[in-house]
């Protein structure tokens, strides 16, 4: 027996359904702490303050020192969004089964170097050099964790998912519920017609080269639906073997991670719109956090090197197309995918039950925050003109909001660099590989020709 | 986890999220254990397969009972 099988025989088995899910799972707590933000913002915003004193940015600079001035001015405003942040994640994370003693000098790591990293990111000659804090956020995280080495308990404040879906719900906060309603709908559509034809294809190539049903379902959903969530939701969905998961998981890895340096730099060199790089990249990037990632750095691109529009554009598309187009269906494709698995595949091999609730339990709750933080910014902002809006509102409300979403996003984009040890990964074998290549393959290419010419007046003047 | 035989009652699931982020390698770089998609979803020891909480097999084995049971079909959970 394993180490890891010796550690937690006698784990009990963890009942989260029902109203357990409000505190037993991390959609829930992104959820929470996205909102207690947007609502004590607009609380703050109704009284006359504002989160801008907590919400510290490093500013556009030139000299270092204008930085040391910087920092010598405003080091308690760190202190305190530190401890803020500190304190919010430590009671989730302790609620959810992780030790304070563990993740809090994790996090102390992780918010120095975001401290770091966000300042290269604003220095006036980053974007010559390319250095886009996402991709030097990622390249430092890779290089720590598998050049030097951290202790693996430090992974409990390396928390990817639950910083992106944190930011995320953040990120509704600067949306217009209007916009989400006008963009959903093409978004739907787009990430639909990728979806089915990408996992098509990766399910029938794996099946074609031998590989069993259900592993090629799992490969295929994590290829087109949301990436590692999707592997690992198919593969409880259908009953897959123990190892099919891990092998899905890796490939997504390493092609999320080709796709975070390969899309914003070749939709760069095709010139394309922000909003139209920010659609392709939604709907070929395959997870949230590495999207997010590659849709941000192109967002940095705009407005500069031949890219029209604006880098919320790039955000934004990504956004809508991801989490609206395709996260939100990861209960239907279990759900379907489990009936086939019970009544077309080798029955024998599996008691999963097809249960319809399963569409709700798998839902990805977190997209819930991300609409209520749009609808209520939208509601609080209706009666305001468009130019007290600029001068009023955005200031005080929604762009510190704004900047507290792109501390977690930093947060998210080291931490999928720290945990990313890839001697650790399981070894994919050239047929998975080959499947899971083919859809890739596919699905760059449709979502570039639906991106850049089917839907591109829709992308290019998607306006967040 | 109605059923009274069902996975989720079971000597040989487990589906502890540190657990599952230890034996799934990389799950907690793009994904969590902890998120909603994978609802109770665990592994059986016995069978080597990952599953719902509400699946079944003829292997069933009350908690406390495992070290005793022996395999009774080739099924998985």
């Amino acid at each position: 027996m394993s180490k890891v099988e010796t550690d937690f025989r006698d784990a009990p088995v963890r009942q989260t359904a029902g109203w357990r899910e409000l505190w037993l799972k991390e959609d829930w707590w992104a959820i929470w702490l996205g909102l207690a933000i947007v609502v004590v913002g607009i609380y703050l915003f109704a009284h006359g303050g504002s989160w801008r004193w907590v919400a510290v940015v490093p500013p556009k600079w030139t000299t270092f020192a204008q930085l040391t001035a910087h920092f010598s001015d405003t080091w308690l405003r760190y202190l305190v969004q530190f401890a803020l942040w500190a304190a919010a994640f430590t009671v989730a994370l302790t609620t959810l089964g992780h030790k304070p003693r563990e993740f809090l000098p994790a996090f102390v790591f992780i918010y120095v170097l975001a401290v770091a990293i966000f300042t290269i990111g604003q220095w006036d000659r980053a974007n010559y050099y390319n250095l886009e804090p996402p991709l030097v956020a990622l390249v430092v995280g890779l290089i720590i964790a598998n050049v030097f080495g951290l202790p693996r308990w430090l992974d409990a404040g390396f928390r990817v998912e639950f910083y992106i879906k944190t930011g995320i719900v953040l990120l509704g906060a600067t949306l217009p519920f209007t916009l989400i309603i006008w963009a959903g709908p093409i978004a739907i559509l787009q990430a639909s017609i990728v979806s089915i034809i990408t996992f098509l294809v990766i399910y029938f190539v794996a099946v074609k080269l031998g590989l069993d049903r259900r592993f090629a379902a799992v490969l295929g959903a994590g290829g087109a639906v949301c990436g590692v969530s999707a592997s690992i939701a198919i593969a409880g969905a259908v009953g897959a073997k123990k190892d099919d998961a891990p092998i899905a998981i890796t490939l997504v890895i390493l092609w999320a991670i080709v796709m975070i340096f390969a899309l914003p730099f070749v939709a760069q060199a095709l010139h394309l719109p922000a909003g139209v790089g920010g659609a392709w990249i939604g709907t070929s990037e395959f997870a949230d956090a590495a999207g997010i990632a590659a849709a941000q750095t192109y967002g940095g691109f705009a407005g500069s090197n031949g890219i029209a529009g604006t880098a919320d554009q790039s955000v934004v598309a990504f956004t809508l197309m991801k989490v609206v187009g395709r996260d939100v269906w990861i209960g239907i494709w279990a759900f379907v995918l489990a009936i086939v698995a019970t009544t077309r595949w080798e029955k024998s091999e599996t008691g999963s039950k097809v249960d319809a609730a399963q569409i709700w339990w798998r839902f990805p709750k977190f997209v819930i925050g991300f609409l209520l933080a749009s609808l209520l910014i939208t509601w609080v902002t209706s009666s305001y003109s468009f130019a007290d809006y600029n001068k009023i509102v955005n200031p005080n409300l929604v762009a510190p909001i704004k900047d507290l979403r792109t501390w977690a996003f930093i947060f998210c984009f080291l931490s999928i660099g720290l945990t990313t040890r890839f001697r650790e990964l399981a070894k994919a074998g050239s047929k998975p590989f080959y499947a899971f290549t083919a859809g890739v393959v596919v699905n760059v290419v449709l979502g570039f020709i639906l991106s850049a010419y089917v839907f591109a007046d829709h992308w290019a003047n998607l306006n967040p | 986890m109605k059923n009274r035989d069902c996975c989720g009652r079971c000597a040989f699931f487990r589906n502890d999220p540190s657990y599952l982020e230890a034996v799934f390698g990389g799950l907690n770089i793009m994904s969590s254990a902890w998120a909603s998609v994978t609802s109770e979803d665990g592994l059986c020891s016995r069978h080597d397969r990952y599953g719902s909480a509400s699946g079944g097999c003829a292997d069933f084995t009350p908690v406390g009972e495992r070290d005793l049971a022996p395999a009774t079909s080739s099924s998985a959970p």
